[in-house]
């Protein structure tokens, strides 16, 4: 099957192409080089005039998995209120706005011209239903992301110095086991403190059973991904997430890569300084300089976007400490036994709240004051910050000045003068768009084959109109296509599509299973084997698909 | 009776969903303007006509529905005022979030009967429901207010996590009555022996204020105005969330 389409403006800023108008072929599944004028497409779409990207990344979005089914099950009423029906070509329609069930999930990022998001914060002992769940969603890509850095095994290597190889060994084991992408440490050595009753860890204070400091973990893990050769670097959600003044830990804690590749998350919960009278400020311009000047990080942003959403993280301490702020007033924790925890806060962003306000205006100064885009991401923390079905709002606050600056005339008088948000006057172009949601999450993540329009990469393609509301246009493409297949037309599905999950799979000492058994006898109660993800499992049996690891030397 | 009668007309075992058809909302449209409502059913969306016949009648006055043999779930959830009968059984939330109003089922309820919506944290907040048969699990879970009557059994977790009212189980509860009830009464037509987990026992009486609920409750038909005393054994808990609810169990 040869696909033509013909005359559209490429963004495809990883082959270097930023608006130039050529003709794009898909064979099959793939992208392929011009046939030559000999060929007879199949079919062929007159894009003239239109923006033609690849299919859009979201490197960052709980999309699956336990918490995500607590938070599912904690909103009954949003299933309640907002249910869709099935779509003619197949999709079984859903529930649900800030938790959506599966297909809903699938259905709204294709819709948008997403192509493919990741699960970040993937438990072990959850991780066989994160896959399930994801084997479920339709249209789009998937993988998760590992947490490490609160399991009793890793921390008890660390307190007990059996090294960096023993380390990198478990790493590599667990992330095979669970069939991973990469590594996430949350609030690390955090939650496991938070279970022997401390309520705060401080980067360089000691944990309260280990005796290991949030410094050391990081330091640790992010020297076992950098050394397995994991093509994403350690995935961080730092430490004293939401508290005033944590701008100062996130900047320690980018001195604590000591130099090692780091990407940190969400950190516009991580951007917040103790000036004014309210002991509420940005801390976004500290922390931009410092990314900027620091090339071995990349960041994701986690943006604020106001509205009814609902919090899930594996972070204990910090959903503890925003409980008593849930909208609608409910919320739960749960331990996750030898792993980490896990707790769900129902929230509502409002823009006439300081706090709310301010963290909008945080999120999108950091957006602003970032100069790279092939480090920044754009993402929303989905659910934590809104619902991903933002993004096409977000796109337009970033590339439309005079928008913002309406906007940031409605919320909350108090918080502009606390940011530097009103007197940016950047816009983002289309070229840094494409960038921010395709190439760069593609190279990042090490996906060699997706988020860019050279032949040979899969033919994920998103067909847009270049009109001036940029909201409108990355809410209803034209076109998308997933592998090849014509899925949406003018916003509407119209076919089904199946994406594939990613996974690493660095090798490891066999010498270090015998261990793990060991501890998944006394400690765990679960033989080994049992934990252990066969390949069989993924996708309905259609597998993953496996992404090199290269392995390296700190220097 | 110059209410509105719905009688049910789809195939046996049908789900519908209910929550849409209350008194107050369709009180003084025809009935050719309820039957072209839609009605969510069976995990699609039809309309009323589809599923029911309807008789003239303003809904105002009282609702009058048949269910046949479907499954009926969420009736009379959300009600506020006006009065629902229903003939046969119904599934799961009749009465659930029901602010008043009256709600009699002559035959068995489902689950959460009286309770709380997915997702909501309350339940029942004011009314009366009176169920001829038995009910499932959950009854009158998170309620705040109101009335709940069942004349048979009631399933596990009757009256859980209760903040006020009262709930009266002719039959007697299956296991965990009264788990996490802070305050409000669940009342039992039968012995209860073994003391509830998480109650303290606070022996057994005759209680002025079992008078004083028969006599509210003339006219309802309901197993405790037939029970011919007022004597009974009072349990007190759940003693995890400070002790304010009772289960009485009459003797």
């Amino acid at each position: 099957m040869l696909t033509k389409l013909a005359g559209g403006r490429l963004f495809d800023p990883a082959n270097g192409r930023h608006g130039e108008v050529a003709d794009l072929w898909l064979r099959d599944d793939r992208v392929t080089a011009n046939p030559g004028p000999g060929a007879t497409p199949d079919s062929v779409y007159d894009v003239t005039g239109k923006v033609v990207m690849a299919g859009a990344i979201d490197i960052h979005s709980h999309i699956a998995g336990g918490k995500v089914n607590l938070a599912r099950m904690l909103m009954g009423e949003e299933h309640d209120r907002h249910r869709f029906t099935g779509s003619a070509c197949g999709c079984g329609g859903g529930s649900g706005i800030a938790t959506p069930s599966t297909h809903t999930t699938g259905a709204r990022y294709i819709e948008m011209g997403f192509t493919a998001a990741f699960e970040p914060a993937m438990l072990g002992s959850n991780a066989r239903h994160a896959h399930l769940e994801m084997s479920d969603i339709p249209y789009i890509d998937t993988g998760g992301y590992l947490v490490l850095g609160n399991d009793d095994f890793l921390l008890d290597l660390i307190a007990t110095n059996a090294g960096q190889a023993a380390v990198n060994d478990y790493v590599a084991w667990m992330l095979t086991a669970t069939q991973s992408l990469a590594v996430k440490v949350v609030n690390p050595g955090g939650i496991n403190a938070f279970k022997f009753n401390a309520r705060k860890l401080d980067l360089d204070e000691a944990g309260p059973h280990y005796g290991v400091t949030p410094r050391t973990v990081l330091t640790v893990l992010a020297r076992a991904v950098y050394e397995l050769g994991l093509p994403h670097p350690l995935h961080v959600h730092g430490c004293n997430l939401g508290i005033p003044g944590n701008v100062a830990t996130t900047l320690d804690t980018i001195q604590a890569a000591s130099g090692l590749p780091m990407h940190m998350t969400h950190i516009q919960f991580h951007s917040y300084d103790t000036a004014g009278d309210r002991k509420f400020s940005s801390g976004a311009a500290a922390l931009a300089e410092a990314v900027n000047r620091t090339p071995t990080l990349s960041v994701d942003i986690g943006q604020v976007m106001f509205g009814q959403t609902v919090t899930a993280s594996a972070d204990t301490m910090a959903q503890r400490h925003t409980a008593p702020l849930a909208h609608p007033r409910k919320w739960l924790a749960m331990d996750i036994e030898c792993e980490a925890g896990c707790g769900v806060v129902p929230f509502r962003y409002r823009d006439k709240s300081y706090v709310n306000a301010l963290q909008w205006a945080i999120g999108l100064e950091l957006f602003l004051l970032l100069d790279d885009p092939w480090r920044v991401f754009l993402t929303t923390d989905h659910p934590n910050g809104a619902p991903f079905t933002f993004y096409p709002e977000l796109i337009r606050l970033l590339m439309d000045r005079d928008y913002r600056l309406a906007k940031l005339a409605e919320i909350h008088p108090d918080a502009p003068a606390h940011t530097t948000l009103g007197s940016i006057t950047r816009e983002y172009t289309l070229a840094e768009i494409a960038i921010m949601t395709r190439a760069a999450p593609a190279r990042i993540l090490g996906l060699a084959d997706r988020g860019h329009l050279a032949p040979g990469a899969s033919a994920d393609v998103t067909v847009y109109s270049d009109l001036a509301d940029r909201r409108a246009m990355f809410e209803r493409p034209d076109l998308v296509f997933k592998s090849g297949k014509l899925v949406v037309r003018d916003g509407a599905l119209v076919a089904m599509a199946q994406g594939s999950t990613h996974v690493v799979r660095p090798g490891f000492d066999e010498l270090i299973e015998r261990r793990i058994a060991r501890y998944f006898d006394e400690r765990i109660g679960l033989a080994i084997k049992h934990f252990r993800i066969q390949d069989a499992e993924i996708r309905h049996g259609a597998g993953p698909q496996l992404h090199p690891c290269k392995r390296r030397e700190v220097p | 009776m110059s209410g509105l009668t719905l009688t049910f007309r789809g195939d046996a075992g049908t789900i519908v969903d209910m929550s849409s058809l209350l008194p107050d909302r369709l009180a003084g449209q025809t009935a050719e303007d309820i039957a072209g409502l839609p009605l969510p059913c069976g995990g699609g969306v039809t309309t009323v006509g589809e599923m029911f016949e309807l008789s003239t009648g303003d809904a105002a006055e009282a609702m009058l529905i048949r269910p046949g043999e479907a499954v009926l779930h969420r009736i009379g959830a959300g009600m506020a005022s006006g009065r629902i009968l229903v003939e046969g059984d119904v599934g799961s939330h009749a009465g659930a979030g029901m602010s008043g109003g009256l709600l009699r089922i002559t035959g068995n309820a489902g689950d959460a009967l009286g309770g709380a919506l997915p997702g909501l944290p309350l339940g029942m907040r004011g009314g009366l429901i009176s169920v001829g048969g038995s009910a499932g699990d959950r009854v009158a879970e998170r309620m705040r207010r109101g009335i709940v009557l069942v004349d048979g059994m009631v399933g596990v977790y009757a009256a859980g996590f209760m903040i006020a009212g009262t709930l009266a189980a002719g039959g007697g509860c299956g296991p965990h009555p009264g788990f996490g009830m802070r305050r409000g009464t669940l009342l039992m037509g039968r012995r209860q022996d073994a003391v509830p987990d998480g109650f303290a026992d606070g022996g057994t009486r005759d209680w002025l204020f079992l008078h004083l609920l028969r006599r509210g409750l003339e006219g309802t038909g309901s197993w405790f105005e037939r029970a011919g005393t007022t004597r009974a054994h009072r349990f007190i808990g759940d003693l995890a969330e400070g002790g304010h609810g009772e289960i009485l169990a009459m003797v």
